[in-house]
């Protein structure tokens, strides 16, 4: 019977070979309780003690530290790479060739400041660095949403698995309760989940003596505790039209916890969609205000053909409002190529052409330590830096958890070879015990042809 | 180390992935002939990169701005050249004549009068629809006897500037408006003695915008203006001799332009101011070849001897000056073309320093890609040596 057992203790390894997060079970035998017999202790056979799982509590926890790392690295290079494309400067048609092109239509406007042709060329290259400029901040803002979609999509993901934890804990308690049955398949199914939820969100977990897994998140606060589970929500700020993540409890009330993730998968886009992205948006707008602000200052001062002043270049005062003044779209004569040194009446004078030329040289940036080229280079180079630093770290990050994985499944996974050695060797056994039984039945039948 | 089935296959497929990834790599780099695909690759490099195409476009515009730079100023020599042949000639003529030669004085008034229209086409010279020596008002016609006046909201007090050669009286300015209809005249001089004359030489002449009649000023617009003889009081008639004197001798062409110069950018920072000033470089010659012409046609020959003589001296300095002012030009010229060389040196430096950081070397591209296909088809075939036996196979 305990050999049969044992075989269907095999059968069900080797059935869930495949299973993920499936921990081996063995059957605990031992000797049967002695008999006090005449001769001495006869041994009453074999019992079953248990069906034991082959887990470590350390190895479980290791993996689950190391997925929230892996999912916020993950996600932070996953929306790093799409920022990435918003730039696409590798290929050459990004805003550094757009602002090339537009100081260059400056410097051909000094050469020949009244050509009708050079007028329309600077106006042209105008409206690419405003376009340029414009869809950058959109495409950022876009990235923004979709993070932001999928922050919300994954909260929803999250309840689930917080409820089956609180489902398999009562469970696991209620079996394990008499101390008898090990809740094996449960336990296994819990850690599972538990992996899952720390890919999401940063968690700490305890167990009490009870079998119950307790679950909060990385800054505290609680979100399975027993048999009771709260929920995650987001709710949408005004201001930005981005989610927040919140914590919900007992009575309904909220907290914001979204500044508080900082693992996870949540972690990793909360911190792309809010600081990076942010941060991003901001040094963009410093750029298209800087120029916006120092071409108008000089092109305000300036005369242009038809002797007019006072004009503004650029419209805006960010990189998602900045537009080329329509007044001067419909009448390139505005264009102030002639400075007020020499007034109206010039038109051959291209002097305030060449100061707007040489913007591209002057030190507008940083507090007058960076040119506008210098400043985009260098910010495109943090950029990239922050996407390689992340895809480092995540790959960093994988193989850590590789490495722990591997250990959990050198101890716990199935090897289909030892299963079938255990198999061959329970059923020699059983086959032994049969035997004994047939033996056992001959002797008997001896006894009985007696009589 | 107890190794399970999983353990096998996820460690292959691990190491398959990872050697798939390398090859991938590989292919990007040959395909592009880059070596950063993405900025992501090698973040510094990029910042770099950005930075050398950055002055590489620079150079390339310094130059474009340079050959321009250098077209005008071939093209300005062309007509310096012509103008100080002609200066030449005309000064050589009233060397003749500044000694009491007599004859051929009316071929010789014919020659200087020639060498002046002709130095004046020069001056008033056009290059793609603009003046080149008027300054920046490239618009004006840099030397006339006439001009134009402009009122502009009612702006008044406009001054109005001819030149008059000597003995010039009676003659008036006349404005008018854009139709041709006459707004006012005014009288040289004080307009009441009978020979009232202006002074010799430039003038100016403020025009309070009214018709000097009390009336009010007139509309904004463009108006001309010009010295003429309009009561018909002028001296047309020498008063010793009863001869006809040549009205065109009497005001000669002021410059209507100002002192402009253009900037051509020829470096970071750095510009060549070429003048455009055509009051600097023709100064007083019409002046002088108008009052050659008036010694040369005056009826008492003896008293135009001095006329001419006065002016040769003048034009020799106007001859020097223009001289000097070519040289200048052509050492401008010169200084651009070492600023272009020097120029395209810098930009096969920076473009050589580009190309190692961005482009890959063809050559050691392919052998890494051939290197990482073998070695995949390696691992592949490794891994299907290890994945498929098991202890079922035997039993």
């Amino acid at each position: 019977m305990v050999q049969q057992k044992a075989i269907g203790v095999t059968a069900h390894n080797l059935a869930n070979v495949n299973t993920p997060g499936f921990s081996r079970q063995r059957l605990n035998i031992s000797t049967g309780l002695p008999l006090a017999m005449k001769p001495g202790q006869l041994g009453s056979g074999v019992k079953a003690d248990e069906v034991e799982r082959i887990f470590d509590r350390f190895l479980v926890k290791q993996t689950s530290k190391e997925q929230q790392a892996v999912g916020n690295w993950e996600a932070e290079k996953g929306a790093l790479e799409r920022v990435e494309i918003v730039f696409n400067e590798a290929e050459g048609f990004g805003l550094n060739e757009v602002m090339t092109a537009f100081w260059d239509s400056w410097n051909d406007l000094t050469n020949n400041p009244e050509s009708a042709t050079a007028r329309k060329v600077v106006l042209s290259k105008g409206e690419d660095v405003a376009m340029t400029l414009n869809t950058m901040d959109v495409d950022l803002f876009e990235i923004q949403k979709d993070i932001d979609v999928s922050i919300t999509g994954t909260v929803e993901d999250v309840n689930p698995l917080l409820e089956q934890i609180a489902d398999l804990n009562v469970k696991i308690s209620t079996i394990e309760s008499g101390k008898i049955h090990n809740a094996n398949d449960y336990r296994d199914d819990r850690d599972r989940v538990v992996k899952e939820l720390a890919e999401y969100i940063d968690v700490n977990t305890f167990e009490n003596e009870f079998g119950q897994l307790s679950v909060m998140t990385g800054y505290g606060q609680p979100l399975v505790v027993n048999a009771d589970h709260w929920r995650l929500t987001t709710e949408m700020d005004p201001t930005s039209g981005l989610h927040n993540v919140m914590w919900q409890g007992r009575d309904g009330t909220t907290m914001d916890i979204t500044n508080t993730i900082e693992e996870g998968k949540l972690g990793g886009w909360i911190r792309v969609r809010d600081q990076k992205i942010g941060e991003y948006l901001s040094e963009l707008d410093d750029f298209a205000e800087a120029l916006i602000t120092d071409l108008n200052a000089l092109h305000n001062s300036g005369y242009g053909l038809d002797d007019s002043t006072g004009n503004d270049f650029f419209n805006g005062s960010s990189a998602g409002s900045i537009s080329v003044n329509p007044a001067i779209l419909a009448d390139f004569n505005l264009i102030a190529a002639s400075s007020a040194a020499v007034g109206p009446g010039a038109p051959g004078d291209n002097s305030n052409a060449v100061a707007i030329a040489q913007l591209q040289s002057a030190l507008t940036m940083n507090g007058g330590t960076s040119t506008f080229d210098d400043f985009y280079s260098s910010f495109v180079s943090e950029m990239a830096n922050d996407l390689r630093n992340a895809t480092i770290r995540y790959e960093n990050q994988v193989d850590k958890l590789t490495i722990v994985e591997n250990q959990r499944e050198s101890l716990s996974g199935v090897s289909v070879d030892e299963e079938m050695m255990n198999l061959v060797k329970y059923q020699h056994a059983y086959q032994a015990a049969a035997k004994l039984i047939t033996a056992t039945e001959e002797m008997l039948n001896a006894l009985v042809s007696v009589i | 180390m107890r190794v399970t089935n999983n353990l096998m296959s996820t460690m292959v497929s691990k190491n398959l992935f990872d050697q798939v990834e390398k090859m991938l790599r590989a292919e990007e780099v040959v395909a592009s002939q880059r070596k950063i695909v993405r900025p992501s690759d090698d973040p510094v490099g990029m910042g770099k990169v950005l930075g050398y195409r950055q002055t590489l476009t620079a150079i390339e515009q310094y130059n474009l701005n340079m050959t321009n730079g250098k077209n005008g100023i071939s093209y300005d020599e062309t007509v310096l050249e012509g103008v100080t042949d002609y200066l030449d000639k005309a000064r050589q003529i009233a060397d003749t004549h500044s000694h009491g030669e007599l004859e051929d004085r009316p071929f010789a008034y014919e020659e200087i009068d020639n060498i002046r229209v002709q130095i004046l086409s020069m001056a008033n010279a056009q290059l793609s629809g603009r003046y080149r020596f008027s300054g920046n008002m490239t618009d004006t016609t840099p030397f006339s006897t006439g001009g134009e006046v402009r009122i502009d909201g009612g702006v008044v007090n406009i001054p109005v500037q001819y030149g008059l050669a000597v003995g010039a009286t009676d003659l008036d300015i006349v404005i008018r408006d854009a139709d041709g209809n006459i707004v006012r005249t005014e009288p040289l001089g004080d307009g009441v003695t009978a020979d009232s004359a202006g002074t010799e030489g430039f003038n100016t002449w403020v025009w309070d915008g009214t018709d000097g009649l009390g009336g009010p000023v007139e509309p904004d617009g463009v108006y001309t203006y010009s010295i003429e003889n309009v009561w018909d009081r002028a001296t047309v008639v020498d008063p010793d001799t009863g001869a006809p004197i040549d009205m065109s001798v009497l005001t000669y062409e002021t410059y209507h332009g100002d002192a402009g110069v253009h900037s051509t950018i020829v470096g970071e920072n750095m510009t060549m101011e070429i003048s455009m000033d055509g009051d600097n470089l023709f100064g007083d010659i019409f002046f002088r070849l108008a009052r050659i012409q008036q010694g040369i046609d005056h009826p008492v020959p003896e008293d135009g001897t001095p006329l001419i003589a006065d002016s040769v001296e003048p034009l020799q300095d106007a001859i020097e000056h223009l001289q000097t002012e070519r040289t200048d030009r052509s050492a401008k010229y010169n200084r651009m073309e070492l600023l272009e060389n020097r120029w395209n040196r810098i930009k096969e430096d920076v473009e050589a320093m580009r190309q190692d950081t961005e482009n890959a070397d063809p050559v050691e591209s392919i052998i890494e890609l051939k290197a990482q296909e073998t070695a995949y088809q390696t691992a592949l075939q490794a891994a299907a040596k290890v994945i498929q036996p098991t202890l079922l196979d035997f039993l």
